[in-house]
């Protein structure tokens, strides 16, 4: 199999969410000397066809959290391999449920998939109260904050986090993304939020573009 | 006005797809909860005369009643019955499988896991053996006798109104994400797993039927539709996560394996499950669906609805619970919708027609 094969191989499986077949092909294209670099591009390739998949409905949530435990852990098979001097990380991320809703598929989606494209994640997890975000926001300085709730009644809290962090004088240091199902692009905008993600792909995608063009 | 006897006919004929006008129950969300005292059924009018008819509008004598035809009937509301039942939002299922229910005020709401489950991630390593908690199984079942002994009679009893199925337990003992991974990489467990849920399922459910009596030979279940037998209701809001194809595979089976254990089994959907209903009308034992209709974007338009809800109800008895619709809305659904096996709860926004939707 030529080097190109193997990374088409790659590509396909990750896209099919063929976790053992994707590993193996991950450990095999590096024994045959393939770089770790074009292994992870040619993940990434695999990623962006499970997008289109999920945006046309034929993936699930199911499938978004399995591309994000093969990502983990051909993170693992990777590392060693990848050149320290070249390996960029992104920026950086905290990311919860907020206070009173303790639905996180969505939320684990987001920073499953963010941290394997090399994003620095911190997720603060469920229920998380408003003086926990500022918290994060003060001490760890990310780009991007994502608010995820996904009951009506929890929403307002979104708004409460924005507004704390205005009182705390950290707004305009960070960008908030928040999403879940009770939400939409002008309740967003009425909360203070910077972007609206309407599912979990596009919050991966919305932050992956934002921290592109940054 | 309906009589007693009226409503149980209704019912058997909706469950098996006869009934030639839809059950309704619709109110004004104004109202809420004066509506129920407000109603025909609620004020007493299934007053019961001498001579066996119910009382009409006019005055009332003393020679027209007879003391064991005034016996209580059960409350209804609109063509349902009004069911006395333990406290349904303590998630009784998890919690007797293992979890231990997490109070959130803020989120109005008791959970069953705490995000990652109790079990750790090589739960699928271990005895699959979830041990039943039988102190909240007494107290279920003790709550479900307290029920029966203090209210039936003016209230008909019913199961406990949120129990989750197989699939949901499963999460608040692994954590969602484990669930799904389990369904990829370790299947025979993750079906074995859901299968022995399944057995504590219906042992729960059996356990609350035996303290709950009989109403004219059968039971109502937690939407106040009776049934001539047994009855039980069932819910995986996990399987809005998964494919149909999954949903055929690992939660199907188990489903059915609840509905084949009761005479008269419902399982309840959100809005957001509306990708695997041609699957659940697969289960030939599967008595009816009940949907709850949240908005988009929790789930289809209802435009986009109605041709779903049409293959639904040609094949089962449908129940459908919106929050809110419009008159027009229930126009729509009413028209479009066969009366048979169709059952309709609502609030609606414009006041002042109440009677309109309750009018035979």
């Amino acid at each position: 199999m030529t080097h190109r094969e193997s990374l088409l191989a790659i590509s396909k499986e990750m896209a099919d969410i063929n976790y053992e077949s994707t590993l193996n092909r991950c450990e095999e294209a590096l024994s045959e000397g393939v770089k770790a670099e074009d292994v992870v591009k040619a993940l990434a390739e695999g990623m962006r066809v499970i997008g289109e998949r999920f945006e046309a409905r034929e993936y699930f949530l199911s499938e978004l959290i399995m591309t994000g435990e093969i990502m983990r852990e051909a993170q693992v098979i990777l590392k060693p391999h990848l050149d320290i001097r070249q390996e960029k990380v992104l920026d950086r991320v905290v990311i919860g449920t907020v206070e009173g809703d303790l639905h996180d598929i969505g939320k684990n989606i987001v920073a499953s998939l963010l941290s394997s494209m090399g994003f620095e994640v911190t997720d603060l997890g469920v229920d998380v109260p408003v003086e926990k975000f500022v918290q994060a926001v003060r001490e760890v300085k990310p780009r991007f904050l994502g608010l995820s709730a996904l009951l009506r009644a929890t929403v307002p809290e979104m708004g409460r986090v924005i507004d704390a962090l205005k009182v705390a004088g950290l707004r305009s240091k960070v960008k908030v993304v928040v999403g879940g199902l009770p939400l939409n692009e002008e309740y967003a905008k009425r909360l203070g939020a910077d972007y609206y993600a309407q599912d979990a792909w596009k919050g991966v995608e919305t932050i992956r573009e934002e921290s592109r063009e940054h | 006005m309906k009589s007693i006897e009226d409503l149980l006919e209704l019912h058997r004929a909706w469950w098996k797809l006869e009934n030639d006008r839809p059950l309704l129950n619709v109110a004004y969300r104004e109202h809420f909860p004066w509506m129920w005292l407000q109603s025909d059924h609620a004020q007493g009018m299934e007053l019961v005369l001498k001579d066996g008819s119910l009382a009409k509008d006019g005055p009332l004598k003393p020679t027209m009643l007879a003391p064991e035809r005034m016996h209580p009937t059960p409350f209804t509301h609109g063509d349902l019955f009004l069911p006395a039942m333990p406290f349904g939002k303590i998630p009784w299922m998890e919690a007797i499988c293992g979890a231990t229910p997490q109070v959130s005020v803020k989120g109005n709401s008791i959970w069953g896991g705490f995000g990652q489950g109790i079990w750790p991630d090589d739960w699928w390593k271990q005895r699959l053996e979830p041990e039943v908690n039988h102190d909240w199984l007494d107290l279920l079942v003790e709550t479900t006798k307290y029920c029966a002994e203090k209210f039936f009679g003016h209230f008909v009893v019913a199961q406990t109104s949120i129990m989750r199925g197989p699939v949901d337990i499963m999460a608040a003992l692994v954590g969602d994400k484990n669930v799904i991974i389990g369904m990829y990489r370790h299947a025979e467990e993750t079906k074995k797993l859901l299968h022995r849920l399944a057995d504590v399922c219906i042992l729960v459910m059996k356990a609350q039927n035996q303290v709950i009596p009989r109403f004219e030979g059968g039971y109502v279940s937690c939407w106040g539709i009776w049934a001539p037998g047994t009855v039980t209701r069932n819910q995986e809001d996990g399987a809005a996560y998964v494919s149909p194809a999954f949903y055929r595979e690992f939660i199907q089976p188990v489903d059915r394996k609840i509905a084949q254990a009761f005479d008269y089994t419902t399982i309840h959907f959100h809005a957001s499950h509306h990708i695997h209903m041609d699957a659940v009308t697969d289960i030939p034992e599967l008595g009816a669906l009940q949907i709850s209709m949240e908005p988009p974007p929790y789930g289809p338009t209802l435009n986009d609805w109605i041709p779903i809800l049409k293959r639904i109800i040609k094949k089962k008895p449908l129940i459908l619970q919106a929050w809110y619709l419009t008159r027009e809305q229930i126009n729509t659904i009413l028209t479009e919708l066969p009366p048979q096996g169709l059952c309709l709860e609502t609030y609606v926004q414009e006041a002042g027609e109440s009677h309109y939707m309750y009018k035979e």
